[in-house]
């Protein structure tokens, strides 16, 4: 895997307020990298730090393994916060700026139009665009110039349930092409549908990164009972796909298992050692659960 | 160099703003020289119709562009910044991939191809004017003053690097502009006022103030005999403009300075 982005410490204050705290995270080619954090939790600051729009306090970062960073920021497309384009000029002329910028020959503006169905609308001035169609026309601005690594950050930020739709499609669609998306959003669903890799940030601080099927689902959470609470506690310690087991009350055990197993596991191995289940429940985790226990403890995490 | 320049023309050609004042700045350069008949308390000795002939029609017309250049120029240079900001397209230019030098540098270039355009105009119109209100051309009285043409490119170039510093540290339109004129017409004058009765009583410091020198350019006292028969109304402040030579060399060196703290002031900001 070829790194495209690597941030060791990165740190940055605003006064007595610390809004990213020595972050660590490594992307690497083809992940659909999301980075997760309730509002004010340092994601943009973050992303504005390694495109060089805001200066680190601490820290580095190098884009592809260490290129100059001007020439790397040409081959990222960006969509920071909002969409930031000349009001007065039309869709096809805000793209040539940015094209113009990138130093791409002969850029293929009209298909970037037509991908992201504004065609109709492009010889019409930005200002006089919906938030939805604005946000599109950023996305067609970041795939100019065939960028090997895109940023969005809150892409769907202000959209209806239809423009969300098409966004994260849109979305989909890049990242199909093997292109490297790095996705800041504080929406799990988002996250969850989008991304292959997440880190979740709070506060600045990183607590947790993998893929988002690890920290997804490695949790499912089966609750069982028997009448031997203790001997069916014993063999389930003892038995490796399992990860924890923890005592509800005094008659119930949860336990937390790989998610490629499930409650016929469960019951398979307590029917081997002779016990009777009487209570076998599966409780899936959501990642909402699982991002709300993420962001409340305060020990990092590595799936 | 010509990649930056291409990028703010791209930005520019569809910007009304600065059609409309580049349309009122060719409307008004005219107009304004030859309302000097008339708008100004000229000494009565004073020939007024020599303004309109050449040589002098170089350094008139030239006054004439002085206030145009500081004003329309300048607003220019200001709007060329600041709307950078407010449309968050300069984070966006940084980040498409262009260096903090490059944004900057591209504004610098463009400001000068827009103080060359003026200067190419002013030389249209003086000679247009010139040749029309001369009886008697005489080759040699047409080009004696012609240093006034570089002259009138730096006033206007040094008028919108000192604009455009302005809108680069406050940017806020309404703000910056206000802060350009309120030093210019008042607080740089009274600093002068200040440092030639108390600073340094009498001494010619007080006219090496940054907006003084540029001014001085192109002004209407760098024309002896109109100096002359004005001191001896008696005013109470230095009403001599710098020395050609004075004038270049200061507004040279704020011009250096005011480029310098722009490259400056954007390396260090967050955008
Ligand atoms: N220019 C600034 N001056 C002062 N504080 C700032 C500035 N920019 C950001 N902050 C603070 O830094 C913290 C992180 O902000 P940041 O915008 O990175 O959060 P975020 O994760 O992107 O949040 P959101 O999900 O709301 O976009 C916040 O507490 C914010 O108030
Ligand atoms: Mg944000």
């Amino acid at each position: 895997m070829k790194p495209i982005l690597n941030i060791e410490g990165l740190s940055k204050h605003y006064g007595s307020l610390t809004a990213v705290d020595g972050l660590n995270l490594s992307v690497e080619q083809g992940q659909v990298y999301g980075i997760l954090g309730p509002n004010g939790s340092g994601k943009t600051t973050t992303l504005g730090m390694v495109m060089d729009i805001i200066r680190p306090d601490a820290g580095t970062y190098n884009w592809f393994g260490g290129i100059n960073v001007r020439e790397a920021r040409k081959r990222i497309g960006t969509l920071l916060e909002t969409p930031n384009f000349y009001p007065y000029m039309n869709g096809v002329q805000n793209l040539k700026v940015v094209a113009h910028i990138k130093k791409t020959k002969s850029p293929d503006i009209d298909g970037l139009l037509e991908m992201v169905d504004l065609h109709q609308r492009k010889a019409a001035p930005f200002h006089t665009y919906s938030l939805g169609m604005k946000q599109r026309l950023a996305i067609a601005a970041a795939m100019v110039g065939n960028p090997d690594a895109l940023i969005f950050d809150e892409p769907t930020n202000g959209l209806d349930p239809e423009g969300i739709a098409e966004v994260r499609d849109l979305i989909v669609r890049i990242a199909e092409q093997g292109k490297t998306i790095i996705m800041a959003s504080h929406i799990l669903d988002e996250v969850e549908k989008i991304c292959s890799h997440v880190a979740i940030i709070k506060k600045g601080q990183l607590l947790a990164t993998g893929s988002v099927g690890a920290i997804m689902d490695s949790d499912i959470t089966i609750e069982v009972a028997a009448e031997d609470l203790e001997a069916l506690k014993y063999i389930l310690k003892d038995d490796d796909k399992i990860s924890a087991v923890q005592s509800i009350g005094t008659d119930k055990l949860s336990i937390s298992l790989d998610d490629d197993y499930g409650t016929a596991y469960i019951n398979a191995l307590a029917f081997r050692h002779n016990i009777t289940l009487t209570h076998l429940v599966m409780k899936q985790k959501k990642l909402e659960t699982e991002f709300l226990e993420i962001t409340r403890n305060a020990a990092p995490k590595q799936y | 160099m010509l990649h930056l320049l291409q990028l703010e023309w791209l930005k520019m050609r569809h910007y009304r703003p600065f059609k409309v004042i580049m349309a009122l700045y060719m409307v008004l350069l005219p107009l304004c020289f030859l309302s000097f008949k008339t708008s100004f308390d000229f000494p009565r000795e004073f020939d007024i119709d020599s303004l309109f002939i050449f040589p002098n029609i170089w350094l008139y017309m030239g006054y004439a562009g002085n206030w145009l250049s500081f004003l329309f120029l300048g607003f220019l240079a200001i709007l060329l910044i600041v709307r950078e900001f407010s449309y968050k397209t300069a984070r966006q230019n940084i980040m498409t991939g262009m260096s903090r030098r490059e944004f900057i540098g591209g504004k610098m270039i463009f400001m000068l191809a827009v103080s060359v355009a003026a200067t190419l105009y002013y030389t249209l119109l003086v000679l247009a004017f010139g040749f029309f209100n001369t009886d008697y051309i005489v080759m040699q009285r047409v080009t004696e003053q012609m240093y006034y043409i570089p002259r009138f490119c730096l006033m206007s170039f040094g008028y919108m690097c000192f604009a455009f510093l302005i809108g680069l540290w406050i940017r806020r339109t309404g703000l910056a502009i206000l802060f350009y004129l309120t030093y210019t017409i008042i607080l740089e004058p009274l600093l002068r006022l200040l440092t030639y009765t108390r600073i340094f009583p009498k001494s010619k410091i007080s006219d090496y103030y940054p907006l003084n020198a540029i001014e001085d350019l192109v002004h209407f006292f760098s024309d002896a005999r109109l100096q002359a028969l004005m001191s001896s109304k008696n005013t109470p402040f230095s009403l001599q403009a710098l020395p050609g030579w004075e004038a270049v060399l200061f507004s040279t060196f704020y011009i250096a300075l005011f480029i310098f703290l722009s490259f400056w002031l954007m390396a260090r900001r967050d955008l």
